[in-house]
């Protein structure tokens, strides 16, 4: 016998269909990985100044799905004002909410905010240090670096540096700071011994130096990204100094090499650097391009690696080797998402608005 | 030299007629048009097929402390974009457009910042002028630039029969509000002179929550006090022979501190001053049957940003100052050439400057125009036609043109009204010469608004009368300049980026009468807009069918009045829909809908040629929690006592 199927629960089976159809359709997936969110690529979203609508996205590599305003999910309230960066810092993350003028910690497993620290006046990068102690820096011109307790929501110290501090690196028992010049200018990276929280080297690098990495060798690459004066009337550059790649010999506290990679008169800023899991390349995006080059190499590429994009950040996945990066395609929009296979363009997703960072935590699979 | 042969073609028109006025005899005065109609600005004068909306005279007594931005909200469905409470800054979106698509106009004379386009409303105290009215899709051809979404008129008028007028109000409120003004009129049938003094102080330091910090807070704002204060004088004289001479004079300095957005821990030190000088005279010569006016002002606005890393510093760490200029002159000739056909033919000029140091370099820009128009008032029928020529040292206009009407219809008290007119947008002078990014090669925005609508008026004797008045409206704008990250990421920069299409329906209805020994009057408008953006030039296909950000599908506006002989009651409410943040219509970071209630109750006091009143108004009576712009905390219920002491001798 066939059994015809009533008209009510035809109705009822159509909209059982329906609701699934219309839970698929869902903009956010908010599946985390087996692990929780500890495993993943976190990104940084600026979103728009005055918003507070900064937000963070998590990408899952596994699935090839990205989860975004991953706080406000969670935490339902937003992140913050102006995120400017993230950080990892063992079971917990660091969001540094530069326009909130605080830092919220989060739990990476499930992301809630287990405390916000707050009185900065112009919070940019965390580091971590071990045992629940971290630097953070802070200030536009005048620059300190703040010793924080994450575990008691303190700070603990107060460390003056150079002008506008931005990335940190701690290689061994010291902690290297870029002091990028913020609204002035700098060319200087500071050297502070982490066990007396002192300053005790200042090293000359090259014009305005916003980011560091460390390479296969535990040597730390700066990216400087050269002076850029305007003249009266903003239309034309009035004065201009050579980017370069700064390589310090973290023992000796001293420049050991630098590449000159944009020179005078041809406009070349590179505004962010990353290295290969191996550390044996250097990744850096400027508006023509992403650039890479080996950690021998002497002399700037000639051409880009990746001509199209103009990326806000970029990492290489730990696990798979792809290029993720990160573009901004207005203030108040949302952002893109970029999986690249050496040059060649993988995917896109959209991420939260205005992205500006890449992190990547735990055990990363292809 | 084209230039100079078409407006001499427009204009040649007034010329010819122009030299008929000068030499009417008397043998031509086989009708005589009424003066309050002669006078008329150009505005005023074809706004007929337009919906205009006025505020009644209870609402404007109620709100006689408020600014400008507050009353409008109660009497239109427009949306009052405000960045917090009394005094801070405040911008109005007509009809599903921009903020930056409507004007403001005192006595006939352009006050939108010559830096940004917009105006804010929150400067101008409501009691300034005697005549307040918006002109929902006003036209380009006779408004000029900006008017997608209408304009607002602020008029000073005369009465002739007034000997001595003088008015004393002070107003205390909640969060430490302290308002004054003092007005007087004096003057004869021949002279009448009239000034306006207020000074608005207020502390503004209301308790919210702050939903943007862990835990929910209560928090007290901060750095939010408001200082207010200015004085405007206009002396009317009329002279024999149909002349009139009118002059007017407006200084004002508010100073105004701009509080952290809520989730913020900084300290927020800002503070911000404007003080702006408005000085005008008009000319009028009135015929028979023609008037020729020449009118000319002069505007000086002045801007200090100020900004500190600690309260106790004794030095800013940043100072921005802005300094801007605009002088105008309008010259128009009214002729009616029969008793139910007139022409407009006139000319403006205006030149612009700005001293900012941020343009790198003083700006100065000469605008100038040529109008002409045509009206057509038969029993049951008004129709009418304009054409403008603009010519800008920067900017090529488009000739623009518009075409409206208003005829009776079988129904009695019904009336079709329709009107359509190109518009544009001159880009303003930031868009153009901010640096970095500013460009001055921008075009204008551009497209059209297209206007339907029926209006019904009943009449019931002395019992009262009803006015229900629907409209539907469609604008689109080409070219809509949109400022977004220059290629290097480093600044922003303006850019004609998207073709933006506005439909909507605009409703109002009004009533008023008397029941017994009580008067009533009772509104209520209501305005759906669908502003999206229909095609992304940069190829972001994403936002396109997307509604534009901070513009809401919903507004209405209610308010109602009771007088029971000298006591009289009251509420005035305002409703505005989810608003979206981002172009991308992100339903996360969507505002929420909000509405909020304001009532009050008073007692009027008359003895003889003095009088006055005694009033509470509950702002916000239900204690709604909102924001306006995200981020901006409102304030919750507030308390506002005032006084009034009135002298009126006829």
């Amino acid at each position: 016998m066939k059994i015809m199927p009533s008209k009510a629960s035809q109705i009822y089976l159509l909209s059982i269909a329906f609701l699934i159809l219309l839970s698929s359709c869902g903009k956010e997936d908010t599946e985390p990985s087996v692990a929780g969110y500890a495993d993943g690529v976190f990104i940084n979203c600026e979103g728009s100044f005055n918003a507070n609508n900064g937000s963070i996205s998590w990408y899952n590599a596994d699935s090839g799905k990205i989860v975004n305003n991953l706080f406000e999910t969670v935490n339902g309230r937003p992140a913050g004002d102006v995120i400017q960066s993230f950080a990892l810092a063992g079971d917990h993350g660091v969001i540094v909410a530069n326009n909130s003028g605080k830092i919220e910690i989060v739990d990476l497993v499930n992301f809630e905010s287990v405390s916000s620290i707050t009185g900065f006046s112009y919070p940019r990068f965390f580091v971590y240090a071990g045992n629940g102690k971290g630097y953070l820096t802070n200030g536009n011109i005048k620059g300190e670096v703040y010793k924080i307790d994450l575990t008691g929501g303190t700070v603990t110290d107060t460390i003056e540096v150079g002008m506008g501090p931005e990335q940190m690196i701690i290689e061994g028992n010291h902690l290297f700071v870029a002091n990028s010049g913020g609204w002035g200018f700098d060319n200087s990276v500071s050297v502070i011994d982490i066990r007396t929280d002192s300053v005790v080297e200042s090293i000359i690098v090259g014009d305005v130096p916003i980011a560091m990495v460390t390479d296969a060798e535990k040597n730390i690459w700066v990216l400087c990204r050269g002076q850029v004066v305007y003249n009266e009337s903003w239309t034309e550059i009035a004065h201009e100094t050579d980017s370069k790649l700064v390589r310090i010999d973290p023992a000796a506290m001293a420049v050991d090499k630098e590449v000159i990679i944009g020179q005078k008169g041809d406009h070349f800023n590179p505004s962010w650097l990353a290295v290969s899991p191996d550390g044996l390349s250097l990744l850096f995006g400027e508006a023509e391009g992403t650039y890479a080059m080996g950690t021998d190499e002497d002399i700037q590429p000639s051409a880009p690696l990746i001509k199209d994009g103009i990326f806000s950040a970029a990492g290489v996945h730990p696990g798979s080797g792809k290029i993720l990066a990160v573009e901004i395609k207005d203030y108040s929009l949302p952002g893109l998402l970029h999986i690249y296979d050496g040059n060649m363009l993988i995917s896109s997703m959209e991420t939260g608005i205005a992205p500006g960072g890449v992190v990547f935590s735990g055990v990363s699979r292809p | 030299m084209k230039i100079f042969v078409f407006t001499y073609c427009l204009l040649f028109p007034s010329l010819l007629f122009g030299s008929v006025f000068i030499n009417e005899p008397d043998s031509m005065f086989l009708y005589s048009i009424p003066e309050v109609v002669i006078e008329k600005s150009r505005n005023s004068f074809f706004s007929e097929d337009k919906k205009t909306s006025t505020p009644d005279s209870l609402v404007r007594a109620v709100f006689s402390g408020s600014n400008l931005g507050e009353l409008i909200s109660t009497f239109t469905p427009a949306y009052v974009n405000t960045s917090g409470s009394t005094g801070a800054s405040s911008s109005v979106f007509l009809r599903g457009t921009n903020s930056y698509q409507t004007t403001v106009n005192w006595n006939g004379f352009l006050l939108n910042s010559v830096t940004l386009g917009t105006m804010d409303f929150s400067s101008v105290p409501s009691a300034a002028v005697q005549n307040i009215s918006v002109v929902h899709g006003a036209s380009g051809s006779l408004a000029g630039s900006g008017n997608f979404g209408g304009t607002v008129l602020l008029d000073n008028t005369a009465n002739w029969n007034n000997r001595l007028q003088a008015s004393l109000q002070s107003e205390l409120g909640t969060y430490d509000n302290k308002h004054y003004s003092f007005s007087a009129k004096i003057g004869n049938p021949s002279l009448q002179y009239q000034v306006f003094l207020f000074s608005h102080q207020a502390e503004n330091n209301f308790s919210y929550t702050d939903i943007f910090k862990n835990g929910d807070p209560v928090e007290t704002i901060k750095n939010n006090s408001l200082d207010n204060k200015g004085v405007m004088q206009n002396l009317f004289i009329r002279l024999p022979g149909g002349n009139k001479l009118e002059t007017g004079f407006w200084y004002q300095e508010k100073e105004k501190e701009l509080p952290a957005v809520m989730g913020s821990y900084l300290p927020a030190n800002a503070s911000q001053l404007d003080s702006s000088l408005r000085v005008y005279a008009k000319w009028t010569k009135t015929g028979h049957r023609s008037s020729f006016a020449l009118n000319t002002a002069m505007f000086r606005e002045y801007m200090r940003y100020t900004d500190k890393n600690l309260a106790t510093d004794n030095h800013y760490s940043v100072v921005s100052e802005i300094i801007t200029g605009r002088m105008m002159g309008d010259i128009n000739y009214r002729y009616w050439i029969l008793e139910n056909l007139s022409f407009d033919g006139g000319m403006t000029f205006s030149t612009l400057s700005a001293d900012i140091t941020s343009y790198g370099q003083k700006v100065a820009e000469n605008q100038s125009a040529a109008v002409t128009a045509v009206k057509l008032s038969l029993p049951g029928l008004i129709a009418n036609a304009a054409l403008r020529k603009e010519f800008h040292s920067s900017t090529r206009v488009p000739l623009l043109f518009s075409l409206g009407g208003r005829k009776n219809l079988p129904v009695e008290g019904m009336d079709l009204k329709a009107s359509y007119s190109r518009q544009f947008r001159v880009p303003s002078f930031n868009d153009k010469y901010w640096q970095p990014g500013g460009n001055p090669y921008l075009l204008p925005e551009s497209g059209y608004t297209a206007d339907i609508g029926i209006v019904q008026d009943i009449r019931a004797g002395d019992a009262g009368e009803l006015t229900i008045e629907v409209n539907a409206y469609s604008s689109g704008i080409n070219n809509m300049i949109q400022w977004v990250p220059s290629e290097n990421g480093t600044w922003w920069r303006p850019d004609n980026k998207k073709q933006v299409s506005v439909n909507g329906i605009e409703s109002s209805v009004l009533s008023g009468g008397i029941i017994g020994r009580c008067s009533f009057t009772l509104g209520g408008s209501y305005n759906y807009s669908r502003s999206v953006i229909k095609r992304s030039y940069d190829g972001n296909t994403g936002i396109e069918g997307n509604q534009l950000s901070y513009i809401p599908r919903h507004t209405g506006s209610a308010n109602a009045s009771i007088s029971y002989k000298k006591a009289f009651t009251g509420f005035t409410g305002n409703f505005t829909g989810n608003r979206f943040t981002g172009e991308d219509n992100n339903r996360r970071h969507m505002m929420p809908s909000f509405f909020v209630l304001n009532s009050h109750a008073g007692y009027r006091i008359g003895l003889g040629e003095v009088g006055g009143h005694l009033q509470l108004r509950v702002m916000n009576l239900l204690n709604s929690r909102y924001q306006v712009v995200r981020a901006y905390p409102m304030p919750g219920r507030s308390f506002h006592v005032s006084f009034s002491v009135e002298f009126n001798q006829q």
